[in-house]
């Protein structure tokens, strides 16, 4: 048989290489047949494998990128054959798009809500259970016991009228005083059921009572000291508001004035 | 002749007997209809109150945004809860806000919380499973006026003390303090015909606390009779039962002003 016919030059050139480097496998290139080296052989061999191999992984991959949400119930996967896919894709993405749009909108109001709440201090007083908490922002600094009005309704000869009460709402601490003189007013002489002297006459003031500090809250009402620490977180107070002795240090120093106090 | 005579007198009794006893029946049955009729137009009046106030709140024209459903509900509420917070910060006086979800009511002066109180116990009228979406939207999305309020215990009681002309002291007069002692329940009427009943914990047995419940009984009895003998669907108010410690109870009702501003989370 004559093979230059059959196989052309080709093969000519490739059976010198046979007779030489002990060909591997024939194969067809290009609708001529081929004999192949034994490494150029394996060489594909191998190629064919790892590629083989490599389009498995990624097939895999994208199976456990797509599966694992599924089962998580988190997101849309690629390969979910189901008439409403697209709508369901689209109603999830809406929905998550939706939720993220209100996380946004409650951090926004919660924001808005929070920048009402002073950075600096602060001190909430509970008038109902004779109570205090000084603040700084979020963070609770001390919180204690102190008294507050006695809701006592004084009543003298002439009609006149006195509520020791505190008064509940947000005041700003208006002035600030050490060792603070009371300059007694015209119920005081009335409770004692003493005679009202002159305005400036010296048995209206009193010394040491309001102890060492003393708030100004406006109208003549104070945070202060007391003499009477036995009654610490009882309501037995004119209206002003009576601290101990080491609670009203600390909130001397950390208030200053336009600081917020909130009565209620 | 004993026979004769007694006989007329027996089948006059035995007639009275007669007509007692279908008069009893005709009583009874009477009776039952009309506690049917009161039982009926009660349930209408519930249902009647969802449909009045989705109605009144639903706009059929407009579409609800899909993204609004059950999976963003729960961030709904308390977007809404924020925004009648918020809304409150015009008010000068103490707010009140209840967070159902949270469990917690909180005391708030210009959005600044002053008091926060756990709510051990919870009890919200089904009715409001049946609001739709616009209606909880316009309800929850603003704070509530309060108008009446009931209480057990006064707001404030003051001791007098009275004064002679002559300036000598006279032994003061006590108006009785029983806010230690008696249970701490008040009922704060909202607008909407929301009710939101706070009590302390654990005051089942307190008399003061039976006398509340009566009075809350018979308030709502006599709205279902009004609303039989005009003859109407009975007014509808539906409650939320907070517990509280006593404490908390206690601190909230006497801090709060006289028509609080409220906002309510379910």
């Amino acid at each position: 048989m004559n093979l230059h016919a059959l196989f052309g030059t080709s093969f000519q050139q490739e059976s010198r290489i046979k007779t030489i480097h002990h060909p591997a496998r024939i194969e067809f290139f290009k609708g001529k047949l081929v004999i192949l080296q034994k490494k150029y052989a394996l060489f594909i061999l191998i190629s064919k494998y790892v590629l083989a191999v490599i389009l498995l992984i990624c097939i895999s991959l994208m199976m456990v990128i797509n599966i694992l949400p599924l089962l998580q119930e988190q997101g849309p996967s690629l390969f979910r054959i189901h008439p409403n896919t697209v709508s369901a894709i689209d109603s999830l993405t809406r929905d998550h798009l939706v939720e993220m749009a209100e996380n946004r909108r409650i951090n926004d109001l919660r924001s808005k809500l929070d920048k009402q709440t002073p950075k600096n201090f602060y001190l909430v007083i509970n008038t109902t259970e004779n109570k205090f908490r000084l603040y700084s922002g979020k963070s609770l600094i001390r919180e204690g016991i102190c008294s507050t009005g006695s809701y006592t309704l004084l009543m003298d000869g002439n009609e006149r009228k006195w509520k020791f009460e505190t008064p509940k709402g947000i005041f700003k601490v208006q002035g600030k005083k050490t060792n603070p003189v009371w300059k007694k007013p015209d119920w005081a002489f009335v409770e004692e059921g003493l005679p009202i002297p002159s305005v400036n006459h010296p048995s209206r003031f009193e010394y040491g009572t309001l102890g060492d500090y003393a708030l100004m809250l406006g109208n003549g009402y104070m945070i202060h000291g007391t003499i009477y620490q036995r009654f610490l977180g009882l309501p037995v107070t004119h209206g002003c508001v009576r601290m101990g002795d080491e609670d009203l240090e600390l909130v001397y120093n950390k208030l200053k004035i336009g600081s917020t106090i909130y009565i209620y | 002749m004993k026979t004769k005579l007694f006989n007329p007198d027996a089948s006059f009794l035995l007639r009275i007997k007669k007509y007692l006893h279908v008069s009893t029946i005709v009583i009874f049955v009477l009776l039952a209809l009309f506690l049917l009729y009161a039982i009926v137009l009660s349930m209408i009046s519930s249902t009647s109150y969802v449909k009045t106030i989705n109605k009144a709140y639903s706009d059929d024209s407009t579409t609800l945004v899909s993204g609004k459903n059950l999976i963003s509900s729960g961030l709904h509420s308390e977007e809404l809860f924020l925004e009648a917070r918020l809304a409150m910060l015009t008010e000068d006086s103490i707010t009140l806000s209840i967070d159902l979800t949270d469990s917690l009511i909180r005391l708030e002066m210009k959005g600044v919380v002053v008091h926060t109180a756990r709510i051990s116990k919870i009890q919200v009228s089904r009715i409001f499973r049946y609001l739709n979406y616009q209606t909880k939207d316009a309800l929850f999305g603003k704070p509530f006026t309060t108008g009446q309020t009931i209480a057990t215990i006064p707001k404030t009681e003051y001791l007098l003390k009275k004064v002679s002309a002559d300036s000598l002291i006279q032994p003061g007069e006590r108006l009785p303090d029983t806010t230690h002692e008696k249970a701490i329940c008040f009922l704060l009427h909202l607008d909407k015909n929301i009710m939101i009943d706070i009590r302390q914990s654990g005051c089942a047995n307190d008399d003061a606390y039976q006398l509340y419940a009566m009075r809350l009984k018979r308030d709502k009895y006599s709205e279902v009779l009004k609303g039989l003998l005009k003859p109407a669907v009975p007014k509808y108010s539906p409650v939320i039962g907070i517990e509280l410690a006593k404490n908390d109870a206690r601190t909230i009702y006497k801090a709060l002003p006289d028509k609080p501003r409220l906002a309510l989370r379910l």
